[in-house]
């Protein structure tokens, strides 16, 4: 089984940034989910490992909850439902078991 | 001094290592139940539960359903994740096999058996102080695997106890426990180029040069020739000799293998140093093909060749007093 893309984490954050039209920064909540899709877009271009691109999809997957309280308009729901579909299943795909398995190890020759 | 050599950021790390916590299990068998098994979140967990509670809090703040709805959803995964991980080891069983001796200041292996009635995901194995295996699924049934351990002192030693953890299947619980088998293992001392004393088993001490030069009769490659005794065989007169009118002789033969050594420790070099001379010097004799015998304080090994007298005297050597 192959690691979903990384174009799937881009697609979710693409979205995120969709949902942000609109947002008024100057309130609490609103600067506060900027900050964070800002701060998930920054960390997707540094990650390199799975740790760090599940960490992404964690922040992606909070942001979602945040704009969902600001935005409950039908059509932002459903981009909204888009990318939390999106961040929930990066998270469960890229979980420590699925591509990291080996075979067991060899019992040595002894020496 | 070592713990202070370590960075800061390492002690920390030693300091917050849950897998630490909860007592050792001991026996030569240990199967992973309710009473031995210990869940904690990972970090990636806590921060998945901060998260949680963030859109909780912002949800009944603003009285939206959206926030609710994506917090009860993390909730219950999280839950989920809690008992799948405690499920992922619960009923294992691991058996710890009579190790092979290994050399001291080399990696050594000791052999765990694991008995599984399903399949296992993301299993990792560890023993203190060595490297970790890298995350492996467990099939049904019996799986056999080598943990790497290093010991720097000799005779039979006890690795310390087995780590056995797993985050599977989200990475959002670890799940770990901690045994102690009970097989010893036999440490042989380090392989060190040095200078070997030899003795005769009934002789005074003598060189190793001079030992090997002297070997005993055979029937493969002429040697010499000498008086005839009563005793020897019709065969091994030297006719050629006898016409020419030199007497009664006999053709002595001897075999290359049949060169003998017998080891000791050198006298002078303390007695640790000693015997990891010996060891590199039975290993290379050994590879050689040679014949040799082991002579120890407390113990004679008569000499021989093959895998068995090797381990034989390897052996005497990781145990001697």
């Amino acid at each position: 089984m192959a690691l979903p893309s990384r174009r799937l984490q881009w697609l979710a954050q693409a979205v995120l940034i969709a949902g942000c039209v609109g947002l008024d920064p100057g309130w609490l909540l609103g600067g506060f989910t900027l900050a964070l899709v800002l701060m998930a877009g920054l960390k997707l271009l540094e990650a390199r490992d799975r740790t760090g691109r599940r960490l992404v999809a964690l922040l992606q997957l909070v942001g979602c909850g945040l704009l969902a309280a600001q935005q409950p308009d039908l059509l932002p729901s459903l981009v909204q439902l888009l990318a939390a579909v999106l961040c929930s299943c990066w998270c469960l795909a890229s979980a420590p078991w699925a591509p990291g398995s080996t075979a067991p190890a060899p019992v040595p020759a002894p020496a | 001094m070592a713990n202070a050599a370590q960075p800061c950021c390492a002690r920390c790390m030693r300091f917050v290592d849950v897998t630490r916590l909860g007592p050792v299990q001991t026996g030569s068998e240990l199967r992973l139940g309710l009473r031995n098994l210990y869940v904690l979140p990972t970090r990636f967990g806590a921060l998945w539960l901060a998260g949680a509670a963030l859109l909780q809090m912002v949800g009944i703040q603003t009285q939206r359903n959206g926030p609710l709805l994506l917090s009860f959803l993390m909730l219950a995964l999280m839950l989920l994740a809690l008992h799948l991980t405690h499920f992922n080891l619960q009923g294992l069983e691991l058996q710890s096999t009579e190790p092979r001796p290994g050399f001291a200041d080399e990696p050594l292996r000791y052999p765990l058996q694991l008995r599984s009635d399903c399949r296992r995901e993301a299993i990792c194995l560890q023993l203190e102080n060595g490297e970790p295996l890298q995350p492996q699924r467990l099939d049904p049934g019996i799986t056999r695997v080598g943990l790497s351990w290093n010991c720097s002192r000799r005779g039979l030693q006890r690795p310390g106890p087995v780590l056995i953890r797993s985050t599977a299947p989200l990475g959002l619980f670890l799940c770990w426990s901690r045994w102690q088998p009970s097989w010893e293992q036999a440490v042989i001392p380090a392989r060190r180029q040095g200078p070997v004393g030899s003795a005769g088993a009934d002789q005074p001490e003598r060189s190793l040069a001079d030992q090997r030069i002297g070997a005993r009769e055979g029937s493969e490659h002429w040697h010499d020739l000498r008086p005839h005794r009563p005793q020897d065989s019709q065969a091994r007169l030297a006719w050629k000799a006898l016409a020419q009118g030199r007497g009664r002789l006999s053709k002595v033969f001897r075999d290359e293998e049949t060169e003998t050594v017998v080891l000791a420790p050198e006298p002078g070099v303390p007695h640790e140093r000693a015997l990891q001379h010996l060891s590199a010097a039975i290993w290379q004799l050994s590879q050689r093909g040679e014949r040799y015998g082991l002579r120890l304080a407390d113990t004679l090994i008569p000499p021989g060749h093959g895998r068995e007298h090797r381990d034989r005297c390897l052996l005497a050597l990781a145990l001697t007093s």
